[in-house]
């Protein structure tokens, strides 16, 4: 099985879904060893919180090709359950995270069953509504939530007994919480049901011929991807222990949507360089001071121009480009 | 009607209407497959043709009627559980997976026969492992029956056109239908492409045991491979009979050539008279 990636469902395929999602956790076990201070540290740990969420909007859009302008409102509805079920009612976190993956699931599954009726433009235009409504809900409720001032005193996450003060060792679980989630996505792709996603894509006539059904499926794929969304708000909440309502705004779910474009749509290692790449660019811009925005509109522009199917794509036709000029030149050098 | 007579239908659409807004598109009509048979479907364009396809397969709104297959009634099915009771069918716009492989896409299609759930395929259980092998058997068997085995790993959409209509044959037969339901299958092919694919329908329906309805307007293959012929028009059933009555019946010769006593079109001529 030469040439072509197989991306098809096979041994050989699963063990290198294995080896990736393995290569990818050492390099991420790694990286604080070479940072040059602990600023750092915070800007991989916020990239590997966004990389969850783009982990599972990718599932949705790239693969099963259903959008979604409302993925920062369920990243959102974690962040307070968690914080309002452990800093107002002091329930363990344990808890904490139970509720709000729950609570954010089921009202994704509340909201998908209308919604996902439709599709395209409307699509778009209805999961835009749920997050500006979700917003403004967040804004408003000041008693509840703080409203536009924000939730304040978060405690710090503990899970089973283990208390994640130093800023490593949260980095440490949100990358172990990252690398799990590639794992289990790259799987369920790798399967009957990615396969059927993929139908849904393309043709969902011929998927519903192929017996599946269409709306189970698509419905499944959103309340995972908002599952995936509320697994990220649970772990921002009680790192930053500070949380506002901009955190969840509309701006951020078009930031999502150009993490998972940006990174290769359809590439579960798309999601993730798609989400590195835009946590830290703006960072390293920094040093523009007041150009910082123009420089960075403009180096979206030139890779939605350049880099049609992304990062990840763009690297993969540049190694292939690399890798068979080097076998021409081998190949002249073994003909003299 | 002798078909039936000697086989059991498999398929039995009644009265069934289909409408569009204040379009009458399909008139109760009646459509009967037996089992084992060729059956195919003719009729000038507009005629329902795939309109009584997209009713048999859950496709088109069914505004009165009933279908039954296999003995059960399937009228109010969705399209997803007829496709599961056995119903299976192709497109006149090819509907091939572009996002996928030739092997995918036919793998697809063996979708209802995999059987393992979703805690199977994240912890990668040996029942995963085991289903999919033999979904990747299947779909082989399927791709070296249309004789695509070699393309098994092109992306679909690279295909030439009329391998992709090979290829939607694969996946239909991949689902191990008990009808397969052809919408056009000719249509852009070649006459060479066409005799092959004749040769092709009789196979799956000799090789495989599968009944097929199918929609088309090349006469030379409906003729050579039909056992029965069902033609259409203006949403109603014109004629029904042996390929050999069909072609002598004075009312089917007259829709599709004209014919100036009778009127092609009785509307037609009301409105010269008047």
């Amino acid at each position: 099985m030469a040439g072509r990636p197989q991306k098809g469902s096979d041994v050989a395929g699963n063990r290198k879904n294995l080896a990736q999602v393995l290569a990818f956790a050492t390099a991420l076990f790694l990286a604080p060893f070479f940072l040059p201070n602990e600023y750092y540290l915070t800007v991989l740990i916020i990239a590997c919180i966004n990389a969850i969420i783009v982990a599972g909007l990718n599932l949705l859009l790239g693969y099963a090709g259903q959008i979604s302008l409302g993925h920062a409102a369920f990243f959102g509805l974690s962040s307070y359950a968690t914080a309002l079920a452990t800093a107002k009612f002091g329930l363990p976190m344990e808890l904490g995270l139970i509720i709000a993956v729950g609570l954010t699931s089921l009202v994704a599954f509340l909201i998908g069953i209308p919604t996902l009726k439709l599709s395209g433009h409307y699509l778009a235009m209805a999961t835009l509504g749920f997050g500006v409504i979700v917003y403004i809900f967040f804004n408003e409720t000041v008693e509840l939530t703080g409203g536009p001032s924000g939730y304040v005193g978060v405690p710090r996450l503990k899970l089973f007994g283990l208390v994640f003060s130093s800023d490593r060792a949260y980095y440490f679980l949100v990358a172990g919480v990252l690398a799990l989630i590639m794992l289990v996505s790259l799987n369920l792709i790798n399967s009957r049901f990615g396969r059927a996603l993929r139908a849904i894509h393309t043709s969902e006539k011929a998927a519903q011929v192929s017996g599946v059904d269409i709306g189970k499926y698509k419905l499944l794929i959103f309340v995972l991807s908002a599952a995936y969304a509320a697994v990220a708000g649970f772990l921002y909440a009680h790192y930053l222990t500070f949380i506002a309502p901009t955190s969840f705004s509309f701006s951020f779910s078009v930031a999502l949507i150009t993490m998972v474009v940006l990174g290769g749509m359809a590439n579960m290692w798309g999601a993730v360089a798609g989400a590195f790449f835009l946590t830290a660019l703006p960072q390293v811009l920094q040093v523009f001071e007041t150009y910082e925005v123009l420089i960075f509109g403009g180096i979206l522009i030139v890779c939605m121009m350049f880099l049609p199917d992304g990062i990840v794509g763009g690297a993969t036709r540049l190694l292939r480009f690399l890798a068979s000029s080097l076998k021409r030149k081998q190949g002249g050098a073994d003909a003299r | 009607m002798p078909a039936e007579a000697a086989m059991p239908a498999l398929l039995e659409c009644r009265d069934v209407s289909v409408r569009f807004g204040g379009v009458l598109a399909l008139a109760e009509v009646d459509f009967t497959v037996a089992r084992g048979a060729i059956a195919a479907l003719i009729g000038p364009n507009g005629a329902g043709k795939t309109t009584l396809l997209n009713a048999i397969t859950g496709m088109a709104p069914i505004y009165g009627g009933v279908i039954r297959f296999a003995g059960a009634d399937i009228t109010a099915m969705p399209p997803h559980r007829r496709s599961k009771a056995g119903v299976v069918r192709t497109f006149q716009n090819l509907e091939i997976f572009s996002n996928m492989t030739v092997l995918e896409n036919v793998m697809t299609g063996a979708h209802r026969r995999v059987k393992y759930n979703l805690l199977d395929a994240v912890f990668k259980t040996p029942r995963y492992f085991r289903a999919e092998k033999q979904c990747v058997g299947v779909a082989m068997d399927c791709l070296e029956f249309v004789g695509l085995a070699a393309a098994r790993d092109l992306p679909a959409g690279e295909l030439p056109f009329g391998n992709q209509r090979l290829l939607e044959l694969a996946r239909g037969i991949a689902a191990a239908p008990e009808l397969l339901l052809l919408d056009e299958p000719a249509a852009g092919l070649n006459m060479k492409e066409t005799r092959q694919l004749g040769a092709l329908i009789s196979r799956i329906r000799d090789e495989r045991g599968v009944t097929i309805a199918l929609v088309e307007h090349d006469m030379d293959l409906v003729m050579s491979i039909s056992d029965e012929i069902t033609v259409l028009q203006y949403g109603q059933e014109l004629a029904k009979g042996t390929p050999a009555a069909i072609q002598r019946n004075p009312k089917v010769v007259a829709a599709y050539l004209g014919d100036d006593e009778d009127g092609d079109d009785d509307r037609g001529a009301g409105r010269a008279n008047a």
